[in-house]
């Protein structure tokens, strides 16, 4: 039986979009943004944090 | 060799120093006994990094010279153990569970490993990790040189990380305890998802000498163990002012059952919300049944809130400052691209990027956190919650995302303790996780947090709690 063109792209791209969905990493660009993303996200929560002038850092230097 | 038999394997250290002191054992069958178990039954789990058996004879051999001296040095003596693989032991690999560093070797022992040679524990081996203890974040339990942690109770769920082989030798009797760490979780995490007592100290308490440093601030070393007396047994030993760590807090620790306070002048403070709609529904019955057992212990119960602070946000930024300046010669040289997990190898190359104004405002929340917790442990003397909301995950669930189908709590939800492990962690207090049950095949834990330097407390809590139920004794169908 002979399949046409248009008729075994209908059938093989859902399946192949299947696939592609649950088994392509995401690139390592997409990665480094979505990192930073999560970065950026922190400061942003520390940002709208009031700090008053005197308080320190909690760590010491001592000479 | 004779027989020692199977319960041996799961015996806890009072019970196994009491065989080696009668000598019905010797120091170096118990050696063999658990490097030979743990060579077999390790890779099991994916538990292990390296055995040492060689080198734990010699030593055994050296401790029954001294028994038969009379040379006693404490309940410790002659008990095996394993560390965490970024635990520097001389002349052999500490591979930091990742591939850039898997031929490194020290020539030097971290002091945690000298303190417990001191008194006579056996090293057995090197333990399995989640690479560079997952610092940079890690989406699957495969983030590791050694592949996933498995879980002792099922292999098709994960052990927990990053002190995913200690958490796992324990729960086998691969070892009687190990050494692993914890910089937000990685002690607590394993040792609930393997249903296993262990202990994350006051920060500072534990020396970090010879530990691999992912951060100078929020790192601490702890055991895992058969039980809360265990735990307090060897944080006696590994204890102690060091003048190699900057952030040693320069005292030691004794445990001391007998002068604890009773339980009945206790407060524990807990959220009621942590053991109903935030906990996985598969471990509610556990958790209320266990947190019932702390009510009969006598100590008052009271409902408190943990103050309010973005406190991930601040932990997140503090962990990535330090561990980018930590691992920058690994980032800049592009070796961090051999790791397992792109998470964690982007995480990594963008914690170069943090502006010092955002870790400096972070650090400075951080004081601003112990004082409010300070003030907390004026009106509570610890704090009760799971140790994680639910049992372990499958092994190929993403990390970073619920799994499909699980539940969430409603959108109003009051927050609870959620929050309890990065607050701690920034605030560097002590927690102990104490198995309280089971959630179908899996276990699940409480976890005890203190104010610093209360181990005592956690310990008092955690030994009259395992003196009224066996959670801890329970075994995976090894």
């Amino acid at each position: 039986m002979k399949f046409t063109r248009r008729e075994l792209a209908a059938v093989l791209t859902p399946a192949a979009a299947a696939i592609a969905q649950t088994t392509a990493p995401a690139a390592p660009a997409d990665e480094l943004a979505a990192a930073r993303a999560r970065l950026k996200a922190s400061a942003d929560a520390l940002a709208r944090q009031d700090v008053a002038m005197d308080v320190e850092p909690a760590f010491q230097f001592k000479a | 060799m004779a027989d020692l038999g199977n319960e041996i394997f799961f015996a806890t250290i009072p019970e196994l120093n009491k065989k080696l002191a009668a000598r019905e054992i010797s120091a170096e069958e118990l050696a063999r006994a658990f490097v030979n178990r743990l060579q077999q039954q390790g890779t099991r789990y994916n538990a292990v990094a390296l055995t040492l058996l060689q080198q734990a004879l010699r030593q055994a051999k050296l401790v029954d010279q001294d028994i038969k001296r009379g040379r006693l040095r404490g309940p410790l003596q002659g008990i095996p153990y394993g560390v965490k693989d970024l635990l520097a032991y001389a002349g052999q690999p500490t591979t930091w569970g990742a591939k850039p560093y898997a031929a490194q070797i020290f020539d030097y022992n971290a002091t945690v490993i000298e303190k417990l040679s001191s008194v006579g524990s056996v090293l057995a081996g090197k333990l399995a990790m989640v690479e560079l203890a997952g610092g940079g974040g890690y989406r699957t339990a495969a983030a590791s040189l050694f592949g996933p942690g498995l879980n002792p109770w099922d292999r098709t769920c994960w052990s927990g990380g990053s002190s995913s082989g200690p958490a796992a030798a324990v729960a086998a009797g691969l070892v009687p305890f190990a050494i692993g760490s914890e910089t937000s979780g990685s002690i607590v995490t394993p040792a609930s998802y393997c249903g296993v007592t262990a202990l994350r100290p006051t920060y500072g308490l534990v020396s970090r000498h010879g530990a691999m440093a992912l951060s100078w601030t929020l790192d601490k070393l702890g055991p895992f163990a058969r039980s809360a007396e265990d735990c307090g047994l060897i944080l006696q030993v590994i204890a102690g002012k060091d003048s190699n760590d900057p952030g040693s807090a320069g005292r030691g620790f004794y445990y001391t059952p007998q002068y604890a306070r009773p339980l009945k002048d206790l407060k524990i403070g807990y959220a009621a919300v942590d053991f109903t709609d935030r906990a996985d529904a598969s471990a509610r019955p556990a958790f209320q049944a266990a947190l019932d057992v702390v009510k009969q212990n006598g100590a008052t119960l009271v409902e408190v809130k943990l103050p309010q602070f973005p406190y991930g946000p601040a932990l997140s930024t503090i962990l990535a400052a330090e561990e980018g300046s930590i691992f920058e010669p690994l980032i800049t040289s592009g070796k961090v691209d051999q790791l397992a997990d792109p998470m964690q190898i982007a995480g990594l190359k963008a914690s170069l990027e943090v502006p010092s104004k955002d870790y400096l405002k972070a650090m400075r929340l951080r004081r601003l956190m112990q004082q409010a917790f300070a003030q907390l442990f004026t009106d509570v003397d610890a704090l009760v919650t799971p140790g994680r909301s639910g049992p372990a995950t499958k092994i190929e669930q993403p990390l970073d995302r619920p799994a499909p189908g699980s539940a969430q709590p409603a959108q109003g939800t009051p927050p609870g303790f959620q929050n309890i492990i990065p607050a701690g962690n920034l605030v560097g207090l002590p927690a102990l996780v104490l198995p309280c049950g089971m959630a179908g095949n899996l276990p699940v834990a409480l976890q005890v947090v203190g104010a610093p330097f209360s181990e005592n407390v956690l310990l008092s809590i955690g030994k009259d709690f395992q003196s009224k139920t066996d959670w801890h004794k329970r075994r995976p169908p090894v």
